[in-house]
């Protein structure tokens, strides 16, 4: 029997939203239901774009979105997790103080909106300033002058963590 | 490969497993994951990832996103604007001010007077969220009554009070004996909500041209409702009759909260 064009493109692409979803929500339960809800939502798409690589682009981008609205909608969380005896970093040392996934993922968390995206993609999922541009469709120079932002909000809430201990 | 260039980021994985290793520009891809014991590690993962999706994720999901992207007959999108525009939401936030639960919300605890007990449901209500529905008739929304009588073609939209829930689901039974899952439409299990929250449901439920009593349920849970929890109660309840539809505000689902509203079709 031949397989509906749906399907098909849910086969496809379903994999690399799965993926996708229980790396930001780290919960096999919430990443099948945002998993769904990312597939309808660029279903359309999906079936339109002309490459694989445009196709991811559009999934990352719901997803991602999809996904840290999930997280945000979690209470109890605190914001910032101490992970062991750090100091506050000067600016420059911080893209390489929060290789920590953990302690990235929590700063985002406190972010604004409009930047949690930029900077999860590219301080947890390691991507250059070029692909987050791709992937949420905005210039690089809003890339970098949303992880300045990011940057100045993580500092200050690290220095913060710093005084709580 | 981006910020950390020693190693694939998720795209460039994802970028792989799409176009498969033996595609134009897979050659780098291919090369590093030779050479670098972290990112094979990292495939496997994501291979098991892949598997799992194939193998839980698909078969339950796939009928779901089918019953979502399908042409909608009785569930239909629209005119939930006019509802929420400013004026309409002053309008009910006073209302609601006034009003703020609906007649069938239950109390922990309390008896619940035609409930299904009797016929070995477990019993476990912890209390009720607000369920408050609104009716278009033509062009004119109003917050529909409990009891309220309506007529074939009125469209009918649902806002629940999540309360400290993650989990809805709505679902109704009808006078002719029947059972039918509205939210998520056609899938007998609870959608993921933000808690602390007022969630509007997408669609309406459009009434068709069947008289006597409806009655639409909103389960709030912490935990995903199976369908297997939730249909037999439903279905159990129908299949007693219109009276019984009329007098069970609250059928018992263990583990979840449970509000509900009764209205009349006429035709």
């Amino acid at each position: 029997m031949t397989e509906d064009r749906l399907t098909i493109l849910y086969k496809t692409y379903g994999p690399a939203i799965y993926i996708r979803c229980r790396s930001i929500l780290s919960d096999e339960a919430e990443a099948h239901d945002a998993t769904q809800e990312t597939f309808v939502r660029v279903y359309r798409h999906l079936s339109e774009v002309p490459s694989d690589r445009e196709a991811l682009y559009w999934i990352y981008r719901v997803a991602t979105n999809f996904c840290l609205n999930e997280l945000r909608n979690r209470k109890n969380r605190p914001l910032v997790h101490r992970t062991g005896a750090e100091e506050a970093p000067s600016l420059n040392d911080l893209e390489r103080r929060i290789v920590n996934r953990d302690l990235a993922a929590r700063l985002i968390e406190a972010a604004h909106p409009k930047v949690k995206p930029v900077a999860w993609l590219y301080h947890v999922d390691g991507m250059d300033q070029e692909e987050v541009a791709c992937i949420l469709d905005l210039s690089r120079r809003t890339v970098a002058t949303r992880l300045a932002a990011f940057a100045t909000t993580a500092q200050k809430l690290l220095r913060r963590s710093e005084s709580w201990v | 490969m981006g910020l950390t260039s020693s190693h694939l980021t998720c795209l460039d994985f994802d970028s792989l497993d799409l176009a498969g290793p033996g595609s134009p520009g897979a050659g780098p891809f291919v090369a590093h994951l030779d050479a670098c014991p972290a990112c094979r590690e990292q495939q496997k993962a994501r291979q098991a990832l892949a598997d799992q999706f194939a193998r839980e994720v698909l078969p339950r999901s796939l009928p779901a996103v089918r019953q979502r992207l399908a042409p909608r007959s009785r569930w239909r999108m629209g005119w939930w604007a006019f509802a929420l525009s400013p004026v309409a939401c002053g309008v009910l936030l006073a209302f609601l001010g006034l009003h703020k639960s609906t007649d069938h919300t239950l109390s922990v605890g309390k008896p619940v007077p035609g409930d299904l007990g009797d016929i070995g449901i477990d019993i476990g209500i912890k209390g009720g969220r607000d369920l408050l529905t609104y009716v278009r008739r033509g062009n004119k929304v109003t917050r529909l009554a409990p009891g309220g009588v309506v007529a074939a073609g009125d469209a009918l939209r649902f806002v629940v009070e999540t309360g400290s829930h993650r989990y809805l689901f709505i679902a109704g039974v009808d006078g002719g004996g029947r059972a039918h899952a509205y939210y998520p439409f056609g899938q007998w299990q609870s959608a993921a909500v933000a808690p602390h929250s007022r969630f509007e449901v997408p669609g309406s439920l459009v009434l068709d041209n069947a008289p006597g009593p409806e009655r639409i349920f909103a389960l709030v849970s912490s935990r995903p409702l199976d369908g297997d929890d939730v249909r037999p109660i439903l279905e159990a309840l129908a299949r007693r009759g219109q009276q019984a539809i009329r007098t069970t505000a609250a059928p018992s689902v263990v583990e979840a909260e449970i509000s509900s509203i009764l209205f009349e079709k006429r035709e």
